[in-house]
C-alpha cells in the first residue's frame, strides 16, 4: 500500500502542530510566578473582617469616650456663664470713647431718636431704628446695680413696665428734659447731653456741656462694667454624679471541679468514659487569654464627703482562646452531667471536630461571652485635695448573659463541644478597682486598674466542670455633677 | 499539611489553612493570571480576587476531580471577567485579522524556556492571547470559548489558528524553537 504524498504530508503538520501545542501547554504549565506579600495581606483583611469590625468598635467607643470627655472639659460651668451673660447683653463700648473718636453721625445717642413713653414706664425707638446701636437691652439688667432704675424713672418710680429698650444708649436717655439722677449723681438732662454731643464744638458753653456729658457718661459706664462682673449666686454642689467609663481588659477564665486523681470528674463514677483522663481539668487544657472591654455609666450619690454609693450598667465582653486540634472525622463527645440529688444520672453526647489531644489539624477557638451587669458599689476617696485623689471602688454585679460563643469540654477531657443549654444566664460578679482622678474644669478624669471575677460558674451546675471569668483591665472615666 | 486538612481548615475560615492554600498554589495561578493579564499589576489583582472567590465558594467545592483544577477555573473565569470590562479587549477578542506584531529578537528574555514560551505569548494581541491561553493551555473547546467570550465559535477557531500561526513565527524568530527540515525517519520508512 502506497500512501498519498499529500497525506504524508499532512500527518507530518500534524504532528508538528501537536507537539507545538503540547509544548506551549508543558512549558505553560511549569512557569511559576511569587506573588508580592500585599496580595496575602489584601485577600486576609477581606477574609477576615470580624477582626476589622472588632477594630472598628473598639475606634468608635474610645472616640465617643473622648468625646463625652471633651464633651464636658468644653462646656463651661455654670459659674462661668453667669459672668459671661452679662457682657453679652451690655456690650462693652465706652461711650465716651466712641463719642470721642467720632462725634457725628456714628453717635449712637441722637436728640429726636427715642422716646419714653410715661404711661407704662418703657422706652421706644421712634426714629430711624438703624441709625441706633443694636443689642436690646432690659432695664432689669440694670437694677441689679444699687438700684439706679428707680432712678431713672421719670416719675422717680420704680421701673415696673415692660422694660425692652431697642438700643443700649437708649436706656439712658428718656423723652422728657428732666434730669437723670443715678447714685445721687445729678445728672445733665437728655436733651443736654445729646445736644452737646451732636454739636461738640459750636462754643464753648457747648464744649462745656460736651464734657459735662462725657463724664456722665463716663459713669454710666462704670455703672455698666459692674453690672457685668456682678457675682452669681454660688449653687449649691449636687450630691449625685454620672460616671462614663471604658476598660480594655484581659480576659480569662479559672477551671476547677471535675474531681481528682482518685475520682472522676463527674459525681456519676459509674460512667466510663469519665475515667479516661483523671485529675483537674487544667492540667489537661491549653488556654491563655485575650483582650476583652467593657464599659458603661455610672450614677454615683455622695453619701458623705469621702464616700459614694454608685449604681449603673455595663456591657462586658470577655474571651479566652483554646489551643486545640480539628480532625476530619466528628467524634462522638460525652458529657456527663452531675446527678440530681444523688440519682438520675444524665449525659450529653455530641458529634465534634474539635479535639482537646491531638488531631489533624492545629485549632484556636476563641471563647466568647457578651453580658450586661449592675454593678452596686460603693466609692471611698483614700487621699488626695479638691484637684487630684486617689480612691478605692468595689462593686458586685448582678450579670445577664446576652450571648456566648464558647466550647465545653466534654467529661473525658478529649473533646470540646458546644452546648447552649449547658451555660448560666444570670450570674454574680465582683469587681475592685483602685483609681486616680483628677479635677478638669467641671469634669473628673480617672484611671486606674480594676479586677473583675464571676462568683458563680458560667454553666450550670449540672455541668460537672466549673469555671469563673476574671478579667483584669485598665478603666478609664469621666465623672462629673448632674442635678 | 494535607490537602484534606487545608481543605477542611479553610471552611473553618481557619487562618492558617488559608495561608497554606495560599502558598501552595498561587505561584502556579499568578502564572495564569499573568499570561491573561497586561502586567503583573493586572495579574495580583487577578490573583487576588480569585483567591477572595475560592475561599468564598468553597463549601461549594464536591470531590468531583482535583482540587487544584478547581482553583484554576476560578481563576481563569476571574481572568476572563476582569478582561471583559476592558472595552479594548471586546474589541480586539471579536477580530479575524490582527495585526502582525512587531518583535525585536532582545525582547524576550532568554533565562529558561517556559517563561521565554510564557513571555512569547504575552506578545499576541490580547483577543489571539486569550483564546490560545483557554484553548492551548487550559483545554476549553471553542464551544466554551465562545460562551465565555460572547463571541462565535468560528470566531474562536481562527482566532486561535492565527494566534498559534503567530506565536509560531515568534518563537521560531527567537530561535526558541525550530521548525523539522528534515522527514522523521519512520516517515522516510513509510515511503
Amino acid at each position: 500500500m502506497e500512501s498519498d504524498p499529500k497525506t504524508i504530508e499532512q500527518m507530518e503538520s500534524n504532528f508538528y502542530h501537536d507537539e507545538f501545542e503540547e509544548l506551549i501547554k508543558q512549558k505553560a504549565d511549569q512557569y511559576k510566578l511569587y506573588p508580592s506579600d500585599k496580595v496575602w495581606k489584601r485577600i486576609y483583611s477581606s477574609l477576615h473582617t470580624r477582626r476589622r469590625w472588632f477594630i472598628a468598635g473598639m475606634a468608635l467607643l474610645i472616640t465617643g469616650f473622648f468625646f463625652l470627655a471633651g464633651n464636658g472639659l468644653l462646656v463651661p460651668d455654670k459659674h462661668a456663664s453667669a459672668i459671661k451673660k452679662p457682657i453679652t447683653s451690655l456690650p462693652s463700648t465706652d461711650l465716651a470713647t466712641d463719642a470721642e473718636k467720632d462725634n457725628s453721625v456714628k453717635l449712637p445717642i441722637a436728640p429726636n431718636f427715642s422716646t419714653f413713653n410715661n404711661d407704662n414706664g418703657s422706652m421706644s425707638r421712634a426714629g430711624n431704628p438703624t441709625a441706633s446701636a443694636d443689642v436690646p437691652v432690659k432695664m432689669s439688667d440694670l437694677a441689679s446695680i444699687d438700684n439706679p432704675v428707680g432712678s431713672i424713672s421719670p416719675n422717680g418710680g420704680q421701673e415696673t413696665g415692660a422694660d425692652e429698650i431697642p438700643g443700649r444708649i437708649n436706656a439712658y436717655t428718656n423723652s422728657t428734659d428732666k434730669p437723670l439722677i443715678i447714685d445721687n449723681y445729678p445728672l445733665v438732662s437728655r436733651a443736654t447731653v445729646a445736644a452737646s454731643i451732636a454739636q461738640p464744638d459750636l462754643s464753648e458753653d457747648a464744649q462745656s456741656k460736651h464734657k459735662i456729658a462725657r463724664e456722665e457718661m463716663k459713669k454710666l459706664n462704670w455703672m455698666k462694667e459692674t453690672a457685668s462682673f456682678a457675682i452669681p449666686k454660688i449653687k449649691a454642689k449636687s450630691r449625685f454624679e454620672l460616671q462614663e467609663y471604658l476598660s480594655p481588659t484581659a480576659s480569662f477564665r479559672t477551671l476547677s471541679g471535675g474531681g481528682n486523681y482518685e475520682t472522676p470528674s463527674s459525681n456519676v463514677q459509674n460512667i466510663p468514659i469519665a475515667l479516661t483522663h483523671l485529675g483537674s481539668p487544667n492540667d489537661y487544657v491549653d488556654h491563655k487569654p485575650a483582650m476583652g472591654f467593657e464599659f458603661g455609666a455610672a450614677l454615683l450619690y455622695r453619701l458623705s464627703r469621702n464616700v459614694s454609693l454608685k449604681t449603673g450598667l455595663q456591657f462586658n465582653y470577655s474571651r479566652y482562646m483554646i489551643e486545640a486540634y480539628s480532625s476530619y472525622v466528628p467524634h462522638p463527645a460525652t458529657i456527663t452531667l452531675n446527678s440530681v440529688f444523688g440519682y438520675l444520672p444524665n449525659s450529653i453526647t455530641g458529634y465534634t471536630n474539635v479535639q482537646n489531644f491531638g488531631g489533624n489539624a492545629n485549632e484556636a477557638l476563641q471563647n466568647q461571652y457578651f453580658d450586661f451587669s449592675s454593678p452596686i458599689g460603693l466609692e471611698v476617696k483614700v487621699v488626695g485635695n479638691g484637684r487630684l485623689q486617689f480612691s478605692l471602688a468595689g462593686t458586685v454585679e448582678p450579670t445577664y448573659l446576652l450571648n456566648r460563643n464558647s466550647y465545653l469540654l466534654a467529661t473525658d477531657y478529649s473533646n470540646y463541644v458546644k452546648d447552649p443549654t449547658l451555660f448560666r444566664r444570670w450570674n454574680f460578679t465582683g469587681a475592685i478597682e483602685a483609681f486616680a482622678s483628677y479635677q478638669v474644669g467641671g469634669i473628673r478624669l480617672q484611671l486606674g486598674p480594676q479586677f473583675r471575677y464571676q462568683f458563680l460558674s458560667s454553666f450550670v451546675g449540672a455541668y460537672p466542670i466549673r469555671e469563673n471569668l476574671k478579667a483584669y483591665g485598665l478603666k478609664i472615666g469621666v465623672t462629673r455633677s448632674i442635678w | 499539611m494535607t490537602e484534606e486538612a487545608i481543605f477542611q481548615g479553610c471552611l473553618k475560615n481557619d487562618a492558617a489553612a488559608q495561608r497554606e492554600l495560599y502558598n501552595r498554589y498561587s505561584p502556579k495561578m499568578l502564572a495564569v493570571c499573568y499570561r491573561f493579564g497586561h502586567n503583573r499589576e493586572d495579574a495580583e489583582d487577578m490573583l487576588q480576587e480569585g483567591f477572595i472567590k475560592v475561599f468564598s465558594q468553597l463549601h461549594t467545592f464536591q470531590n468531583k476531580g482535583a482540587f487544584e483544577g478547581w482553583i484554576r477555573k476560578i481563576i481563569v473565569h476571574t481572568c476572563i471577567n476582569n478582561l471583559k470590562k476592558n472595552k479594548r479587549f471586546n474589541e480586539s477578542v471579536d477580530l479575524v485579522y490582527a495585526n502582525t506584531v512587531q518583535t525585536r529578537e532582545e525582547s524576550v528574555p532568554s533565562i529558561v524556556q517556559a517563561k521565554q514560551i510564557v513571555e512569547c505569548i504575552r506578545l499576541l494581541p490580547i483577543g489571539y492571547r486569550t483564546v490560545l491561553n483557554l484553548y492551548a493551555i487550559e483545554g476549553y473547546s471553542h464551544k466554551e470559548i465562545a460562551h465565555m467570550l460572547d463571541i462565535e465559535e468560528s470566531t474562536s477557531r481562527s482566532q486561535y489558528t492565527r494566534a498559534k500561526q503567530m506565536l509560531e513565527d515568534i518563537l521560531l524568530k527567537k530561535k526558541i524553537i525550530q521548525k523539522p527540515k528534515e522527514k522523521p525517519a519512520w516517515l522516510a520508512a513509510v515511503r
